[in-house]
């Protein structure tokens, strides 16, 4: 399934590398950042990582920006998502936005 | 017709070499067997092991790839004391270039710094090496070096054997296994031992859950954190807070193919001497002024402050007695001598 990286704005991302729950997070953040995203690249993403200290419980959690100003907060840890769902859920909104975009004209 | 075969040419070679029926004769006539060497006399030739002790038969394919990975990454974990973990995304080859100039720059300013302050430490520049890894093998490779411990005995069977009786040639027998690749008594790192010592413990590897995704290792072969700080300072100048080169200094560290690279680039963990630290306990290794020889003075001027702490404590009791006493004593003496002036009075 394909991440809809035209219609992304930002990426913030909260997570402590040494708990197995912030594994979507970090490979989503590898999906994300490629040559097309950073500054001056054609779809440029804000992208912010916070990084916890090794003892944190914090669950992590990601909030993906899209065009036109919607916001999607993943509570990535609580809800115990893979990288697979969290893929899915961006790609569903990514397809509400384009799908808006199609029917404006 | 002349024959094909020019007869000269064949008699050519008996011509070139005419003493040669010569030495055979001579050869034949005076036969001496030289003297076996003493070596030989004394020890009896080891029994033949049916592997050259430098390719010992393994468990895990030698042709693979990925078999050879695990030697090298078991090799830097051994000899690198020292390294630092990021996760690299999507990174061209161009990038990871500039990267890397910059870096072995940075760490050959240290080099020239350490010299010109007198340190006897060796350069370390150009064994300092970012590399990509691949996360599971990387993660057997930590779990061989930190958990397979073989003993001595192991090791000791291992070696190739040596005879001792001088008599029987073959005294020091091979095992029934051995030249097969499952032999116990093989210890390397891709022998069925090893395998057999790390297997249970997959996946409970402190970096177990960080050696996911996109991984690459800077490996630094000894503990110095001047050299880290520098290394930090070019590719995380921002999480680790250490002051990247300004553009007036250098240039090309701010050109946009190492700049656009470095964002790609995160700090995740730090190993140092088999302990594993986190972002922030990295910052505070990569702190540590002088590295290790600051270190070694700010423990030695610890130990002297303590010491004299110490040595006043201990005084302390004694003179708080001897006040005491003499307190006392005077006050004693004040209460006598008014009773004798008294009586002497009266």
């Amino acid at each position: 399934m394909p991440i809809p990286i035209s219609v992304i704005t930002t990426f913030r991302t909260t997570f402590n590398p040494f708990s197995q729950a912030s594994r979507p997070c970090r490979l989503f953040l590898s999906l994300l950042r490629t040559p097309n995203t950073v500054p001056g690249g054609a779809s440029f993403i804000d992208i912010k990582v916070n990084q916890l200290p090794r003892n944190s419980t914090q669950e992590p959690t990601m909030t993906i920006g899209f065009k036109g100003g919607k916001e999607l907060t993943l509570e990535v840890g609580k809800r115990g998502l893979k990288i697979g769902d969290v893929v899915e859920e961006v790609s569903r909104v990514g397809r509400q936005l384009e799908r808006e975009a199609s029917l404006k004209g | 017709m002349p024959p094909r075969l020019q007869i000269s040419s064949l008699r050519r070679p008996a011509l070139r070499c005419p003493y040669e029926l010569q030495i055979i004769r001579k050869a034949s006539t005076a036969a001496v067997t030289p003297a076996a060497p003493i070596e030989q006399m004394t020890r009896s030739p080891a029994p033949i092991s049916r592997s050259p002790p430098t390719q010992p038969p393994s468990h895990r394919n030698p042709e693979y790839r990925r078999s050879q990975l695990l030697r090298q990454y078991t090799s830097i974990l051994r000899t690198s004391p020292l390294m630092v973990l990021f996760q690299h995304n999507n990174l061209k080859s161009m990038e990871w270039a500039s990267i890397r100039r910059e870096l072995t720059k940075a760490l050959e300013k240290v080099d020239e710094k350490i010299a010109a302050e007198g340190r006897t430490s060796p350069a370390l520049a150009p064994y300092i090496k970012v590399q990509t890894v691949q996360t599971s093998i990387f993660e057997v490779a930590l779990r061989i070096v930190e958990h397979f411990r073989p003993t001595e005995a192991a090791l000791a069977s291992g070696k190739p054997p040596s005879a001792v009786d001088p008599i029987t040639q073959t005294s020091a027998e091979l095992p029934i296994l051995s030249g097969s690749r499952d032999d116990p008594a093989l210890t390397h790192d891709l022998s069925r031992a090893a395998y057999e010592a790390v297997k249970h413990l997959k996946g409970r590897h402190e970096l177990a859950d960080v050696l996911v995704g996109p991984i690459a290792i800077l490996s630094i072969p000894a503990v110095s954190p001047e050299h880290m700080k520098a290394a930090l300072s070019i590719l995380t100048p921002k999480e680790s807070g250490f002051r990247a080169p300004t553009r007036k200094a250098n240039p090309d560290y701010h050109e946009p193919i190492v700049q656009i690279g470095l964002q790609k680039l995160n700090l995740l963990a730090a190993r140092v001497d088999g302990q594993i630290l986190d972002l922030n306990q990295t910052k505070w290794v990569g702190g540590i002024e002088g590295g290790m020889d600051g270190l070694r003075s700010q423990l030695v001027t610890a130990l002297q402050s303590m010491g004299s702490s110490l040595t006043n404590t201990l005084e302390g009791a004694g003179k708080s007695l001897y006040f005491t006493m003499e307190s006392r004593r005077s006050v004693l003496e004040e209460e006598q001598k008014p009773e004798g002036e008294k009586s002497e009075s009266s």
